[in-house]
């Protein structure tokens, strides 16, 4: 499998399914706007694939990349998305600390427990969801809720007010301040500017705070006859959302001497509990009522318009969004889990049974393909950590640069490139300072042509950004091993051209995958272990065979030891398929390439071998078009075909060496070579004798 | 129980509408179907939307007014569907190729009748 993904993702590709696409600029995402999706196209010629897509621009949204032209040189990803279905929420760590976990905030690793009469909890997490506890503070009163910025928290206290904490990178608190205004207040949420505390005597308190957590009491507001949740969009709309038990949800509007002005309400047959939102929607926990919680959507004036209500259970509390997933805390059914659309609609997914009293959730997103992680509560275990898998479940699938946008008609059109674009207008060397390598490893020369003259990216691990770095340490293995030098010498040479030289010296593939990487593979390498890929005749929309008699080699020159200061070929070695030209003549071919040679007999024999072995008979090319399945695979990988017609059984392996994805239809066209397979046997080097020979 | 549609740019500027009975919703999906000699269905949903179509008599010229000038101003609306308590909103646009009401309803000068096109986005 080449896409990282679940085995569910590859079933809806093999099999069908609901598939969306995305599309990224930079970081924003365009999906929506696009008028067709591309076909995507990769070649093992080492020439930069470009494709274009119509985006909508009716609102002028695109235009931000004309007007600032700077930053118009971004990124562009597309994923691959298939609704997978819900796999529910698995639990993967719990702990419990004493007290009752209430409600939690979540932020860059540090997770905050509200824990009523103990206090605040203060936990670390991982991305494989583990918990650490780290310390706790237990003032008086009863703490209902918390929020954090980056270097303090802030706790609701109950009857003793409010309280803020400093913490380290390693969690531990250390109280700051306090500040009791009267009331009660039961959760907090905050920005900047603002802390706001739900109380549920009165309405909303409203704190100041500086860089020290010192406490500023600034006004209550009254809103309902109390509040027990407030949350805010966090845009400069200034919107806030407020649960007010029985009197329902309110928006409102606060102004910067934190005054709020209550714009909107909803009541419904239950309590409006917890509240969360974005810059568009709403979602509040009903308790006891006819639903668990509801779905809102409002305007930038804060105006409500109710959309749906997640009608599975009816005693919601704590809620939280994210990545459209909708995470309910039902104080008697345990989880609830639902998915919501771009118009706010719901549809439910799933629910964890966990004991009574489940009444904080809070969720924390990774990119895709992780799921979400998700925290919650109940009275048996205190704090749970699960994941909750992401449906739809989304793979890279390209990766490249915006090159070009054009406007017409309320269209954008982009045109984007892979990272081959970039080395186009590169050269290594000159006729004054000219570039050499002498007997080293031709990986090594690859490595300097990117790097230190293309501006790749020189980490040597995997976390390089340009170079897929365990593709190139397989591939300079190979080499490694069959102790291969070569000889370069670059005056002038653009850089797309010596690698290309270097790739076709070596009998090698070098192309950008889906993550926008390098990355290589040597034709006719050993490995056939891994090719789990079958596309069955049943299988295939389109089948071709394409046979070309001029394509046979069986005497095959390699000239080494270039004499670059008399620029002629010292030596040639030939290597001669007498089988094949007894049979349809001779049919020569010489490799001669000035910037990049062979420097010993053994090397220049071991290509030529190969070369006739490989070509003697005229090499089949086969083209299979399939569906969406054909996505998950790469270049130069090998892979199975049947086809009863022209006796193809799965008992051959041939290589792919173009792969095109048609993210409009579904459709995935790609070309097999039977010349690079090399399937079934492998070229020996005797280090005895330095002779080839065949292992058949 | 009460069977309810409306239509508007936001739920307070709403209009109830009284279709006629041929009206029409139906789901539509964005779909790639491909099928191989052999047999096998490659079938891919890349999305869905709904359309509701609604002819419309005896609409008041209050209300006719209304509902054309949305269409010349492409306005973004809402489209209400309630049934007993529930109520399903919809994103929606006309999709009219003309204006929604454009003949009278005869002999009558102050009512007219047409048929709205709705589309979600």
């Amino acid at each position: 499998m080449t896409l990282d993904v679940s085995s569910e993702f590859i079933d809806v590709l093999r099999d069908g399914g609901s598939v969306s696409n995305r599309l990224f600029i930079g970081s924003s995402d365009y999906s929506n706007r696009v008028q067709s999706w591309p076909k995507i196209k990769r070649k093992s010629d080492l020439k930069s694939q470009s494709m274009t897509i119509k985006l909508a621009n009716h609102d002028g949204g695109l235009n931000s990349f004309y007007e600032d032209t700077y930053n118009s040189a971004v990124e562009v990803s597309i994923e691959l998305g298939v609704e997978t279905g819900s796999e529910g929420f698995t639990i993967v760590d719990s702990d419990d600390n004493g007290g009752t976990y209430l409600n939690f905030w979540a932020n860059s690793g540090h997770l905050f427990c509200a824990t009523g009469n103990n206090g605040v909890h203060s936990y670390l997490y991982d991305s494989s969801g583990t918990l650490e506890f780290a310390n706790k503070i237990n003032d008086t009163g009863i703490c209902g809720g918390v929020w954090a910025n980056d270097t303090h928290l802030f706790a609701a206290n109950g009857q003793s007010g409010l309280s803020s904490y400093a913490f380290t990178s390693s969690g531990n608190l250390t109280s700051t301040d306090s500040n009791d205004p009267g009331g009660i207040p039961s959760d907090i949420w905050g920005n900047t500017d603002f802390v706001f505390a739900a109380n549920t005597s009165g309405g909303i308190d409203v704190f100041s705070y500086d860089s020290s957590g010192s406490l500023t009491y600034i006004k209550s507001n009254d809103v309902g006859s109390g509040c027990v949740d407030v949350f805010g969009n966090g845009d400069d709309r200034n919107i806030l959302v407020m649960g007010a038990s029985a009197m329902g949800l309110y928006t409102g509007v606060y102004s910067s001497d934190g005054t709020i002005t209550t714009i909107d309400q909803s009541c419904f047959g239950g309590e409006a509990w917890g509240v969360w939102c974005d810059e568009s929607s709403i979602i509040v926990g009903e308790y006891q009522g006819s639903a668990c919680m509801r779905s809102y959507t409002y305007n930038d004036s804060a105006e409500l318009t109710f959309i749906d209500a997640g009608s599975n259970s009816s005693s919601g509390k704590g809620v939280f969004s994210i990545r459209d997933q909708v995470y309910v805390a039902d104080e008697v059914s345990g989880l609830q889990i639902y998915s919501k659309d771009s118009n706010g609609k719901l549809t439910f997914l799933s629910k964890k049974s966990l004991s009574d009293n489940t009444v904080g959730v809070v969720a924390v997103d990774y990119s895709s393909p992780n799921p979400i992680n998700v925290f919650a509560t109940n009275n048996l275990d205190g704090l749970i950590s699960g994941w909750h898998k992401y449906s739809p479940e989304y793979a890279n699938i390209y990766t490249g640069d915006l090159t070009n946008i054009k406007y017409r008609d309320r269209l954008a059109t982009v045109t984007t490139k892979d990272k081959l674009w970039r080395l186009t207008d590169s050269i290594i060397g000159t006729n004054e300072t000219p570039v050499s390598f002498t007997n080293i490893i031709p990986t090594d020369i690859a490595w300097d042509i990117m790097t230190c003259y293309g501006g790749m990216d020189t980490v040597q691990s995997d976390s390089n950004v340009d170079i897929d770095y365990d593709s190139f340490l397989a591939w300079s293995s190979i080499f490694s091993s069959d102790n291969i030098d070569m000889s370069a010498y670059y005056d002038g040479d653009k850089i797309l051209t010596a690698l290309s030289d270097l790739a076709e010296a070596t009998r090698s593939t070098i192309w950008i995958n889906e993550d926008g990487k390098f990355e290589f593979d040597r034709f006719g390498g050993i490995t056939v272990a891994s090719e789990t890929f079958t596309i069955l005749e049943r299988e295939q929309l389109d089948f071709e065979v394409d046979v070309t008699a001029k394509d046979a080699v069986n005497n095959y020159g390699v000239n080494y030891n270039w004499d670059v200061e008399s620029s002629y070929f010292v030596n040639i070695d030939y290597s001669v398929n007498s089988d094949s030209v007894s049979n349809i003549g001779e049919l020569s071919e010489n490799l001669e390439i000035e910037s990049i040679w062979y420097t010993n007999q053994t090397n220049a024999s071991l290509i030529g071998q190969r070369e006739v072995f490989l070509y003697g008979k005229p090499p089949k090319v086969w083209q299979a078009a399939t569906g969406l399945v054909g996505a998950d695979k790469t270049l130069s990988q090998l892979s199975r075909l049947v086809n009863s017609f022209y006796g193809v059984t799965s008992a051959d392996v041939w290589r792919v060496t173009e792969q095109q994805i048609d993210l409009g239809s579904g459709r995935v066209d790609l070309t097999f070579d039977s010349a690079v397979s090399l399937y079934g046997f492998y070229l020996d080097i005797d280090s005895l004798d330095q002779t080839s020979r065949f292992l058949l | 129980m009460t069977f309810r549609l409306s239509l508007g740019p936001s739920s307070a500027t709403e209009i109830t509408v009284y279709p006629e009975w041929d009206y029409g919703f139906q789901t539509n999906q964005t779909r790639s179907d491909m099928r191989t000699p052999a047999g096998k269905l490659y079938q891919y949903n890349f999305g869905s939307y709904q359309t509701f179509d609604l002819d419309l008599k005896y609409v008041p010229s209050s209300e006719a007014v209304v509902v054309n000038s949305w269409f010349d101003s492409n306005t973004k609306l809402l489209f209400f569907v309630t049934s007993g308590t529930a109520t399903e909103v919809h994103s929606v646009v006309m999709m009219n190729d003309e204006s929604p009401f454009n003949q009278f309803e005869e002999p009558n000068e102050s009512l007219w009748k047409g048929s709205i096109e709705l589309g979600t986005y």
